[in-house]
Formats: structure tokens, sequence, C-alpha cells
């Protein structure tokens, strides 16, 4: 039986059934509370705000146009929150500095990636996504999990799309340099 | 340029790869839980309740309903009124009329105020109908 889409359960909340909005919950709260924990780097406050994302969701739902995707609309939701909490908390938005990428490295360090178990590899990127600042773990979350484009992420947060193509670039170098460091650094202590 | 561009493609491809692989978090088991009873609860909250009772909007509506016929039945007819009053002059009447003077326009606007309240019900139903999903 193929998987219904979201503005089927969408309608049926819209009808009356409240109980169909907890399968559109199932649905994307991995993802959200990954976008947001990445942005706000705490369990607790993205547990929330995860939680918050869906009820004013649901508050807004009779509002939702179907011209956007209903995924790009509650992801907006959900970044806006955490940039608000981020604001509340009085968290200074860091310009990164940018270092230059030991590109030739590339080959080696994806490499040591693949030859580690994957629980240690994926500790490895989780941990180093967590270093970016939230706007770029943001961008970088959405672009490559989700496969949204440039454009389709401007909107979602209010940056134009030479700012995201710019975090974009400076995200994935930033990754990759931290990941390289930590590479060498366990390397070196073994 | 070329050499650049290269670059960026590997990088680009190197983060696609380890990024997807490192997967989602994922929240507390009770997160949905939490979520659908912060909803029910405004559901809730939010019901409609009427001012007046059931009981009471269908006295009032039995009221108004009777209200032409009582109207009819006990308002003293005069000669010159355009209801026809004297439909049925064998009936006696005048034995229960309550000697208080109505005009026609007062008699005319208390008719149309009783048939506006009748039909209330009908068009609550046909609204009803019209926007239910």
């Amino acid at each position: 039986m193929a998987n219904k889409s979201d503005i089927h359960y969408i309608s049926q909340v819209l009808s009356g059934n409240v109980e169909a909005y907890s399968t559109i919950v199932s649905r994307h709260q991995n993802f959200i509370y990954t976008l947001v924990l990445r942005m706000v780097k705490n369990k607790q406050d993205a547990e929330e705000l995860t939680q918050d994302t869906f009820i004013t969701a649901f508050d807004k739902l009779a509002a939702y146009r179907r011209e956007a995707q209903f995924t790009s609309w509650i992801y907006t939701i959900a970044y806006r929150k955490a940039l608000d909490h981020l604001k509340k908390q009085k968290v200074a938005c860091v310009l990164d500095e940018i270092d230059s990428v030991p590109i030739h490295k590339l080959g080696a360090v994806d490499n040591a990636l693949e030859q580690m178990e994957k629980k240690e590899a994926r500790e490895i990127i989780q941990f180093n996504i967590f270093k970016l600042s939230p706007k770029m773990s943001s961008i970088i979350t959405l672009y490559y999990y989700q496969n949204l484009s440039v454009k389709e992420i401007s909107k979602i947060t209010s940056l134009s799309v030479n700012n995201v193509k710019i975090l974009l670039h400076r995200g994935r170098n930033k990754l990759f340099i931290s990941i390289n460091q930590q590479l060498i650094s366990e390397y070196i202590q073994q | 340029m070329i050499k650049k561009e290269h670059h960026k493609k590997a990088l680009d491809e190197f983060t696609d790869k380890w990024i997807t692989q490192s997967g989602l978090h994922s929240p507390s088991t009770d997160l949905n839980w939490l979520v659908m009873q912060n909803i029910q609860k405004k559901t809730q909250n939010s019901v409609y309740t009427s001012l007046l009772s059931k009981k009471a909007l269908i006295s009032i509506f039995i009221f108004f309903l009777c209200l032409p016929v009582l109207l009819y039945l006990f308002v003293p007819s005069s000669t010159d009124n355009y209801v026809g009053w004297n439909l049925f002059p064998w009936i006696p009447l005048r034995a229960f009329s309550l000697h208080i003077p109505f005009s026609n326009i007062a008699i005319y606007g208390l008719f149309f105020l009783a048939f506006f309240y009748i039909q209330i019900p009908f068009l609550k139903l046909y609204i009803d109908r019209k926007l239910s999903v």
C-alpha cells in the first residue's frame, strides 16, 4: 500500500480527524529535531522547540496554502523558532573564519572514515556538524538531507540566494577542515 | 579555474556522502504523544457552547410559531385592517379579546418578526450542510 501524502492527512485534520496529525508528526519529527538540534546545540531545548513547531503548525494548518511544499512550510516554522530561541539566549552569531582547505587530503580523510566502524564515523560527522554555526549547520542539513535547492533554502531561511550559496560553501569547507583536524589529532594520540 | 571547480565538486561529493551516512537524530519516544496531548486539550477547549439551552431555544421557537395564530385569534379586529380578521365571522372571538389596542403596523411587524425567527433553524441546517466537508 503506497504511503499517503501529507496533503491527504492535512485534509483529514481539517475535516475534524485530529488523530491524523499524529502521522504527520511521526513522519517529520526526526528531521525537524535534527535541524533544530544542530542550531541550538542543546537536546532539551531542541525537544521543546520541536514540540512547539508541531503545535504551531497545527494552529496554522488552516492557513497553509498549498503553493509551497508542506515540508518547506513546516521547516520554515522550525527554523524561525530556533532562531528566535537563539536570539533570546543572546547567542552571538560569530563569523566563521575561512581557513584554507587542504583539498589534497580529501582522499585520505575519506579512506580514514571508510575504515572506521560506521557508528564511529557517524559520531565524528555529527560532532563536527555541531561545531558549525546555527545558520551554516541548518543550511547543510536542509541541502544534503532533504535535497532542497538553494532557492528553496533561501525561502525557508529568508536569506538571499547568494548568502545561502556562500554559507553552503563555507559550511562544507569548515566541516572538512574540522573532520581533518580531529582525525589528525586522534592519529597523533594513537 | 577548472581545478577550482574540480575541488569544489570533490568537496561537495565528500560532504554529500558523509552527511547522509551520518543519519538523523531521534527525539524522545513520547514526543508524538506530548504533541497530540497538547493539541487535544486545545481542540476540547474550543468546543462551542450556545448561550441558550436547547429547551429555551425550542420554547422561543414555539412561541414565535404561535404568535401569528395568537395575534389572529385574540387581537380585536378593526374596520381598516388588511389582515382579514373577518375571515371567520361566525367564530365568537370578541369574548376572548384582550382589549389591547394594536396598530396595523405593529401587527405586521410582529408577523414578520415571527416569520423571521421561524426561518432561523432552516437556515442553520442549510448552512451546516453546505459548509460540512
